[in-house]
Order: C-alpha cells, then structure tokens, then sequence
C-alpha cells in the first residue's frame, strides 16, 4: 500500500510538473507570437536610405531591418557633441543622436553590433561602449551635413575629449565612418 | 623543538611569500602579454590607412574604368572587398553613382592621411608625404571630370586615368613598404607570443612547484601535529590515570571516587535508581605496619583489594582506595543487596592472609551510606558513610553499619565542643580548670595520713553546657590534634600552681598524665624542660603516668625519650596497671618509678580473694623491682589498712579526697596536714566552679574536726 501511496505521490508530481510545463511553454508562446504581431512598425523612410539596421531587432520597417534616412534619424532625437576626433587636432561640433537611443529606437536585443562602411571596413563594437560614453552616431558637422567625400553620411563619435580613456588604440579602430549597415548581434 | 617549528613557521612565511610575489609579477607579465597582443592585432588588423587607400585607389580606377569603357579591368581588382552597393562589381554594370561614391570614398581617404603612418620608415617619409599632396592636387584636377564623366567618354577617362596612374608605383611601393613592415611585426608578435607561452609555461610550472611545496609543508606539519598530539593525548591520559588512581593497589583515588560518585549521582536523578557508597576500614592495619614492615603491608593492601574486587565485582560497581587503609565501593543496588556483599566482604578480608610464609589475620569495619534515601550529594555520601563506619567500629569492630539521622547529631555535637576547646585554648584556658586528687601517706605507728603529693586532671566547665566529660573531651583533643596544646596548658597551670604551694611551704609531689600522642613527640622531653624551667619548677617532684597503649608507635624513641626526662630527675609512673595487656618486658624496658594498680583491682579487694592475690602480687612484682606503688580508688578504710599490711606505699582515692580546686586543697594543706587528719572534705560541687573562693573555708572545716575526731 505504501508502495502504491508513493507511486501516486510520484504520479501527482509528474502530473503538477507536466501542467507546469505547458503552461509555461504557452505562455512562452503567446509573448513570442504577441511580440511578432505587435512588433513596432517603424515607419518607411520617405527620402534615400542612408543607414541600415539588421539583426536581432524587436522593431523593424522591411523585412526584419528597419532602413532609415535622414529625417528619421534626426527624429530620434539630435543631440550635439564638441570634440576632436584622430584625425582632426581641433573640436568640431558634431550633431547626430546617441548609439544607445538608436538601439533603442529599433529594439536591439543583441550585445554588440558589427559595423560596416561603404570601403568595405568593418568592426565589432559592444552595446556595452554606447552605454559607458556618449557615443553619437554622428549626421552632421560643423551644422553640414556629411556626405561621403566628408565621410558620411554617417559616422561614429566617441567623445575623446571628455573621457581620457578614450584615447585608447582600440577606440581609433571603433571610430567607423561612411557608415552604411549595422547588424546587432 | 621550539626552534624547530620557529624555523618551520618561518618557512611557511617567506614560501608563501615568495609565492605570493611571483604570482603577481605573472600577472602582471600576462597582462602586459595580452596588452601587447591585442594591439599587435589592430596593428595587423585592416584598419590600416596605406593599405586601405591602395584598395581604394585600385576599386576606384577599376570602377572608372569599367564605368567609361564598359569593360571589366580585371587586373586592378585589388580585393575581395565587397561594393559600397553590396554587388559584385564584375558582373553587374556600373552606375554614375558608384563611381560617385567611390571617388569620395578615395578622396575622404586621401584627405584623412595627414601623416604617414608608423609602418613606414622615417627616410621614406619625405617621399611618400609628396607623393601624397601630389594625389590630392591630383584629386581636385580630375573632380570635375569625374562628376561629367559619361560611359563611352574616352577622352575624360584617359585624362582621369592618366593622372590617377602617376601614383600607381608609390601607392604600390607604399602598401608594399607597409605590408614588408606589417611582416617584420607579425614575426615580432610571433616572437612574443612564443615568449608569451614560454613565461606561461614557467609560470605554470612554478606555479604547480609552490603549490606542491606549500602542500608538502603543510602536511609535514599536519602530520607532525598529529603525532604530538598523540603523544600530548598518550600523557594526558597517563597524567589522567595516575591522577585518578592509586598506584599501590591499581584501583581509583578519591578523585576518581568523587568523579563516578557524581556520574552515578546523575545516572540516579536520570533513571530513580539509587545506590550506596561502603567504606571499609582494616581494622589494626597499622600493627601490621609495625610488625612486619611496609612492604608487607603494602602486599596485604593489594591482596585486600584483590578480595574486594572479587566480591564487588559487578560491571558498575566501583572499588576504590582513599588512601592508608582505607577502601570505598559505590555499588548501584538495593541495600539488602549491598548489605550482602558487604558481609561477604568483611568475611573474606577476615580470613588470613598468607605472606610470605606468615599467616596475617584482619578485621574490617564497614559503613554504608545511601544516595538518595539517606544522603543528598556526593560529600554528604561520603561524611555519612564516614559516621556509619565510626559507629561501625564502636560497635566492635568486624562489623558494618547503615548510617542513620541521629549519626551526625552526635558528630556535630563532636565538632561543635572542638571549637569551643580550640577557642577556650586560645583564650588561656577559660573554663578549663586543674583539680587535683591528693596522695598521701599513712604513718604506721600513729596511723596518721599525710598528704604527699597530688594527681593534676583537667576538668572543663562549658557555658552552656556544663561540665564536660573528662574522657570525652580529652578524645575530641586527641583526635582533633589539640592534646600537646591541652597538655601545655595543664602542665603550666599545674607547675605553677604546685610552685606556690611549694613557696608556702608545702613540698607536694606533682603526677600529670601523658596522652600516647605526647609519647610520639621525641621532643617532648626538651619541652617539658623548659616549661619547668620557665615556671621554676623542680623537676624532682614531677612524675609522669603514662598507660599501655598501642597508640605509642615507636616504642623505642619513646622509651629513650622518657629515659631522658628521667635523667633529669622526673619520675615516671605507670597509671592504671593491670588493665591493658600488662607487658612485662615494657615494664622492663622504661626506666618507671611509680606503678599504679588500677581502682578496679582496690574496690573489690574485701570481696575477692582473687583480688586480694592479684594486688598483693603485683605490689611484691613492684616492690622486687624496686618501683614505688601508687593504689587507686581507695574508698573505704578497710581497703587502706589492707593495702598497708601489703606495705603498699601510697594511697590515692575518694576515701582522702575526690579531685578539687586548688583552693581547697590549699584549704586541706592549711588545715588538715598540720593536723595530719585523713578524710580530705568533699571537693566543691564541680558545676560551680565559680563559688569556690567563697565556698571552701565554710563547709570543709566542720567536716574535717568532725573526722579528724573519728579517726583519732
């Protein structure tokens, strides 16, 4: 009998773990399938695409990436930096909006993003960097736009004047230019 | 030893130490290593600004090119570098807008390098400095031709190309300049990460060598740790036996007695179950001693114990000895139960013991004591158990008793009078008093008694509880170690009381007793001496009774002693004579004086013929000795006469006056002895010692005419 007792103790048990499990997996499901269909629809860019973003996003406009243009990137909220750069031994005044709020604007869920400009260069930068600094995600110098010729149109500045541990080598090869597509990994 | 593990612990530190340091400098090298590695990466990794502008010199002429001719120029392909449009450029027709885009991208690359990089040599710096400013001219020329460049322009491509192709050699070389440098690093790097794995290696290796080092040390220390601490444990426990045990016999002390008398305490309170502490005694041990030395005593000890054990002998009864003769069993039974062992023990330990060819026979008492009936903790088992054998062996001995209630009235009682003793004394004797008993002697011709001497005994009148017996209190002083002080103080008083008499004119003979204790002090003699000394008196009237007693234990240093006390003119009597076991050969071996035939011998003199025999006997054993003889309790005159017609000497007894205060004795001295009366008056009721002075004139005188008158 107590042989028997214990059996269904044991029964009860795979059964409460069994209920347990499925509800937990339709759960699981509901939020994925709740996440697909109400995915944030970014709106589609009205004038040249200039950056793309691919990877693991929540929110996108094409396909899974989300294509911007000027106007969306300065939507997301402009913001200006002064400093000078490896190249340039006086500040300029850059404007464009912070890495940090753009991942946020197209939902990043990954830990880094592997940039790559239009010469064919590539780097991979940790989030972790765009939450340490201020790092702008740079359309504009001096009040002008970048075109290509003045490495644009987008270009990554970390603000070196105003955290000395910037100055570090590795920081030169994170300062990318001629942006053309990020993919949030 | 101690220098040993000081150099030992030393050791440890300056290992550990060492360790320590080296662990960090490998850190630190590490770090350093991989510093020096990931920037050995970026400087091979294609970030580099000459490479990058040759890749872009080549894409954009091959675009140029491909854009003007509709040709696909192969060779100028310079990478695998993926179009800004993420095309294949082979394949696929060029738009405006790429070669666009790919001359910004040249030009914003040409504009950025400002200086030549560090890949390339410093004397070939100047060269490709203008090389590069040349380029930039060259990039300004052809701009507008490049924006109004359209595919089939021959001539704008050809003037484009033309100026680009001057720089094809220096920006070849350069790249060149720059991938020979990029080698030479790569070989350095591979150079350091070998040196980087090496010193990992070594760091590993030393690693490995403190960790073996430290572990080796620490379990040497471990190890001998644990070997001293067996050897603390092996003597701690030895020290532990021997704390707890006799040695003699093997069995527990009374340490290990009151140790297991509170276990088995506990074990009581825990299951109801109550137990009972025996103490034995052999009875006489000491003769046994005396006789036949110590080591047969100590032989009959164990074989004592072997006897016990073997009655005692059940898993929780516990057999100690407490030291001299003395054994205690705690046996966790009813009393019936322990009462039957106990008889059997006193019987098997009453058998004789056979050593060494003699047959030695003992006696034992036995007092039993009862946790938690009768007694409530552990000193009272012992205290009570304790008055069960005294009264055990006042019983007569071979015998047990149970102690009950009424025991330790009596030894409170006991305790109480040997502090008011021991105060008394110390306080010059109050309520203390010497009496004295005159001696006299009986002129034949005129039948006249004469008082010639006195016999000092102690009296005690307690303040609260009257007169205390003699016997009794002088056995609380002997027992409480207060006898020498007691006997001092009898010896004063009297010797200075007999010294004024002697002043006034009465030369009376002084007998004091000696307690056996004071026969063990061989010093005595010295003492006594200056004592008499000190009150000035003369030792030729001083006699000393002592009695035959096996308290005496060396009988031969106390005879010398006494020897010496009589070379100073102090006599010495032998006090009741006749009663103890009468040993001849002692009378023989003391230099006596006096023998004193015992009052038991006097009193029935007029009944008994056997009597009569007996004293006529030892007053001719004494006269043919030439000893003095002294009889006791002479009550009646018959008794005088008789013991006259034996030509005994001196008479002592009620018949001429019972002990009394000095006073009336210096009363009788004044009186009677001038008038040589015989019947002393009746001393003074002793429960008043106090009346005396007033009391001894009055009534004594009447009384004396009155038999003075009779005698006469």
């Amino acid at each position: 009998m107590a042989r028997r007792g214990n059996m269904e103790g044991a029964f009860a048990r795979l059964h409460l773990k069994l209920v347990c499990g499925i509800i937990f997996f339709t759960v699981t499901c509901l939020e994925a399938y709740s996440a697909f269909v109400y995915a944030d629809e970014l709106s589609q860019p009205q004038s040249d695409v200039i950056l793309t973003v691919t990877g693991r996003l929540d929110n996108h406009n094409a396909n899974g990436a989300v294509l911007l243009d000027r106007p969306m990137i300065e939507k997301i909220g402009l913001r200006e930096l002064q400093t000078r750069t490896i190249y340039s031994s006086t500040p300029h005044l850059w404007h464009g909006v912070l890495m940090r709020d753009l991942l946020d604007y197209v939902g990043s869920m990954g830990e880094q993003v592997e940039f790559r400009a239009l010469d064919g260069y590539s780097v991979t930068i940790p989030i972790k960097d765009f939450y340490d600094h201020d790092v702008l995600l740079a359309i504009r110098k001096n009040g002008e736009d970048l075109s290509i010729r003045r490495r644009g149109p987008t270009r990554l500045i970390y603000p070196r004047d105003l955290d000395t541990s910037l100055l570090d080598p590795k920081y030169a090869a994170r300062s990318v230019w001629q942006i053309e597509k990020m993919i949030v990994k | 030893m101690r220098l040993y593990s000081r150099a030992l612990a030393t050791a440890y530190l300056v290992s550990v130490i060492a360790l320590l340091v080296l662990e960090f400098y490998q850190f630190q090298k590490v770090d350093r290593l991989r510093g020096q590695i990931a920037q050995s990466y970026e400087m091979i990794s294609g970030r580099d600004e000459g490479i990058r502008l040759e890749l872009e010199y080549r894409r954009f002429r091959s675009i140029v090119a491909k854009y003007a001719l509709g040709v696909n120029l192969g060779a100028h392909n310079a990478g695998s570098d993926e179009k800004p449009d993420g095309s294949s450029g082979t394949t696929q027709d060029v738009s405006h807008q790429m070669v666009h885009n790919w001359f910004d991208i040249l030009w914003s690359r040409a504009f950025s390098i400002n200086t030549i990089s560090v890949d390339i040599p410093p004397e070939q710096h100047e060269h490709f400095n203008q090389m590069m400013s040349g380029l930039r001219i060259s990039l300004r020329a052809v701009d507008q031709l490049v924006q109004s460049l359209e595919p089939g322009d021959f001539i704008k491509y050809q003037r484009i190309d033309r100026q680009l192709a001057l720089y094809e050699d220096d920006i070849s070389s350069m790249a060149a300049v720059i991938a020979q440098t990029r080698v030479k690093r790569a070989s350095q790097l591979q150079h350091r990460l070998d040196d980087a794995l090496k010193s990992m290696n070594v760091m590993l290796l030393s690693s490995a060598v403190g960790v073996m080092l430290i572990l080796t040390l620490f379990g040497t220390e471990a190890y001998r740790a644990r070997k001293e601490e067996m050897r603390i444990k092996g003597r701690e426990a030895r020290v532990r036996f021997l704390a707890e045990h006799d040695p003699l016999t093997g069995l527990g002390n009374r340490s290990f007695l009151n140790q297991k008398m509170n276990q088995f305490i506990r074990i009581a309170e825990e299951t109801g179950k109550g137990f009972n502490l025996v103490l034995f005694d052999l009875d006489k041990f000491k003769d046994v001693n005396d006789t036949f030395g110590h080591p047969m005593g100590d032989r009959l000890l164990k074989n004592a114990a072997a006897r016990l054990i073997n009655i005692f002998s059940q898993e929780n009864d516990i057999v100690v000895r407490l030291g001299g003769d003395e054994f205690a069993i705690l046996q966790c039974a009813d009393f019936a139960e322990t009462e039957r062992s106990v008889i059997k023990a006193i019987n098997a330990l009453s058998s004789a013991f056979d050593l060494s060819g003699n047959d030695i026979r003992i006696s034992s008492s036995a007092g039993i004591s009862r946790y938690p009936d009768l007694s409530s903790s552990s000193d009272e088992l012992l205290r009570d158990a304790d008055l069960a054998l005294y009264e055990a062996k006042s019983r007569g001995r071979q015998t047990y008793s149970l102690y009950e209630a009424g025991m330790s009235v009596a030894i409170q009682n006991r305790v109480r009078l040997e502090a008011d003793l021991r105060h008394s004394l110390l306080h010059g004797g109050k309520g203390l008093e010497v009496y004295y008993q005159p001696q006299v002697t009986r002129n034949l011709e005129n039948g006249r008694c004469c008082i010639t001497g006195v016999e000092a005994l102690v009296r005690w009148f307690h303040p609260e509880l009257g007169q205390i017996p003699t016997m009794e209190f002088i056995e609380i002083a002997e027992n409480s170690g207060l006898i020498g002080t007691l006997s001092d103080w009898i010896f004063r008083e009297a010797c200075s009381d007999l010294v004024s008499w002697h002043k006034a004119g009465h030369k009376l003979h002084l007998s004091i007793n000696l307690s056996p204790h004071q026969l063990n002090n061989s010093n005595l003699d010295a003492e006594l001496m200056e004592l008499l000394d000190n009150t000035g008196f003369d030792p030729n009237y001083l006699t000393v009774e002592i009695t035959e007693s096996v308290d005496v234990q060396d009988t031969r240093k106390a005879a010398s002693m006494l020897s010496r006390l009589s070379a100073k003119g102090i006599s010495l009597a032998m006090d009741d004579f006749g009663t103890g076991y009468s040993n001849l050969g002692y009378l023989k071996s003391l230099p006596l004086n006096v023998l004193k035939i015992d009052r038991s011998f006097v009193q029935q003199i007029e009944e008994k013929e056997e009597d009569r025999k007996l004293v006529r006997g030892v007053i001719n054993l004494a006269r043919g000795m030439g000893l003095k003889v002294v009889a006791e309790g002479v009550e009646t005159e018959k008794q005088m006469l008789f013991l006259q017609a034996q030509r005994c000497d001196i008479f002592q007894g009620y018949l001429f006056g019972k002990p009394m205060h000095k006073l009336a004795i210096l009363a009788m001295l004044s009186g009677v002895n001038l008038a040589s009366g015989t019947r002393a008056p009746e001393a003074e009721d002793p429960q008043t010692p106090q009346g005396l002075g007033e009391t001894t004139a009055g009534p004594t005188r009447p009384e004396l005419t009155l038999i003075k008158g009779r005698l006469r």
